[in-house]
């Protein structure tokens, strides 16, 4: 099984932007879609800007993820505007009230997700210092972002290694109780070698938070950047605020 | 000039890797809250499963600080992944007063940690209320496209408005439970912490 890379650099990436920029428009996006007034005033521009976040991960080449979530995008909008609303069917409640977490929760989501994959580690560091981040938040949060991977890996071969000893999917759902016992305590005791393998390293680097550390990156604010920022900034302001 | 902090690199490796799980282990069980009969659950079964992760966590905390990174960082992936802005107050909140208990507790107790989980995940409800915002917008729509009200309510009834301060306290009861089974199941680690 090939090792997947944090960000795939064998392409030229059509959209450049800082990783702030990425951060606010995330927020932004998922601020507008989440409120209920633009949903049911003006449907077809939040349908729109909710495909916003499949175009970007288009640019990144997550093919896969692009087509599935359009297809979840677009039959959930077209359950909640052309599902009769007057029946007394309680399954059918359950298909609006789904469709609607669908429609409120995905982009958020897809955009948060396109945020973190298409910037490399480097430059993630680089922009949070720029924004004035202590170091005791910078580093939490680039391992945290690192370990997700890592934990899913450890995770995979958790399970595999469980099956052997009886406990498959079903069993999942039969009997619950076994997950928490035979696969999060293993989960735990590995990821705490892991941490405490990366804690060694990077004292062996000489990093102390608090100090000055060079970079390689060069994140810097362009004119793209800013179009996007107050692009989003005043569609949120326009449709949330003044409405 | 060297600025140091007052955490060294193993205290904010520990917090990266801690949240990373405990904010993971929360986001498996909130995956069941695409059901929507199963959502009003989901704050009780995620407390309930990342408990002996944060217990865990509180077996290696020897300086204030780690909640409140654990609760930044709680924050900061819950309002980007469009659950709203609602949870940044509360976690606020909730982690100053979890540091508070912990902190009397001498970082060495294990009651004083079970008390600090319960209440840090009173705020495990947070991502679930923008749901409930919008059912008033909701409400709204449905009146005006002349449904009338009665209409409306009923189909709202899935999750009534005083329905939320029960799974608050369902959160916690889920925290609280959790905490116990994970003070079992993972004894060795709290005596090698002197906790117990």
């Amino acid at each position: 099984m090939s090792e997947r890379e944090f960000v795939n650099k064998n392409f030229k990436h059509i959209i450049n932007i800082d990783f702030r920029t990425k951060l606010l428009m995330t927020m932004f996006l998922s601020l507008t879609v989440l409120s209920g007034k633009v949903q049911y005033r003006y449907p077809i521009f939040l349908f729109a800007i909710s495909v916003v976040p499949y175009l970007l991960l288009l640019d990144i080449r997550e093919y896969g993820k692009c087509i599935k979530g359009l297809v979840l995008t677009s039959a959930a909008w077209a359950v909640s505007e052309f599902l009769p609303k007057n029946t007394d069917s309680f399954l059918q409640g359950i298909l609006y009230m789904a469709a609607a977490i669908v429609i409120r929760m995905l982009p958020g989501i897809m955009a948060g997700y396109y945020t973190f994959i298409s910037t490399s580690m480097s430059d993630m560091t680089e922009s949070l210092r720029r924004m004035h981040m202590p170091d005791a938040f910078i580093i939490p949060v680039s391992v945290m972002f690192r370990f997700f991977y890592s934990i899913r890996e450890d995770y995979k071969n958790i399970n595999e290694a469980m099956k052997m000893h009886g406990l498959t999917f079903i069993k999942n759902i039969t009997d619950p109780a076994r997950i928490l016992e035979y696969k999060l305590v293993p989960l735990l005791v590995c990821s705490m070698r892991t941490a405490d393998d990366v804690a060694v390293c990077a004292m062996t680097r000489g990093m102390v938070p608090g100090s000055k550390r060079s970079s390689i990156s060069n994140a810097r604010l362009k004119v793209l950047d800013y179009i996007i920022m107050f692009l989003f900034a005043g569609i949120f302001i326009y449709f949330v605020i003044f409405n | 000039m060297l600025n140091k902090s007052r955490f060294s690199v193993k205290d904010l490796v520990n917090a990266g890797m801690f949240s990373a799980l405990i904010i993971g282990v929360f986001w498996c069980c909130g995956m069941i809250g695409f059901i929507p009969v199963l959502m009003p659950f989901v704050p009780f079964l995620g407390a309930f499963c990342s408990a002996p992760v944060f217990m865990l966590y509180t077996s290696r905390i020897d300086k204030p600080g780690m909640i409140g990174i654990l609760g930044c960082l709680f924050m900061l992936v819950f309002s980007l992944s469009g659950h709203g802005l609602f949870v940044i107050p509360v976690v606020i909140v909730l982690s100053i007063i979890s540091e508070i208990i912990l902190y009397t507790g001498k970082y060495k107790s294990i009651i004083h940690a079970r008390l600090a989980y319960t209440v840090f995940m009173a705020s495990s409800a947070g991502p679930l209320v923008p749901i409930y915002i919008s059912r008033e917008s909701y409400r709204q729509y449905l009146i005006a496209s002349n449904y009338g009200a009665d209409f409306a309510d009923k189909m709202l009834a899935v999750m009534p408005m005083w329905s939320f301060f029960p799974i608050v306290l369902a959160g916690c009861l889920g925290a609280y439970l959790g905490t116990g089974l994970g003070v079992k199941c993972l004894n060795k680690h709290f005596k090698k912490a002197g906790m117990i």
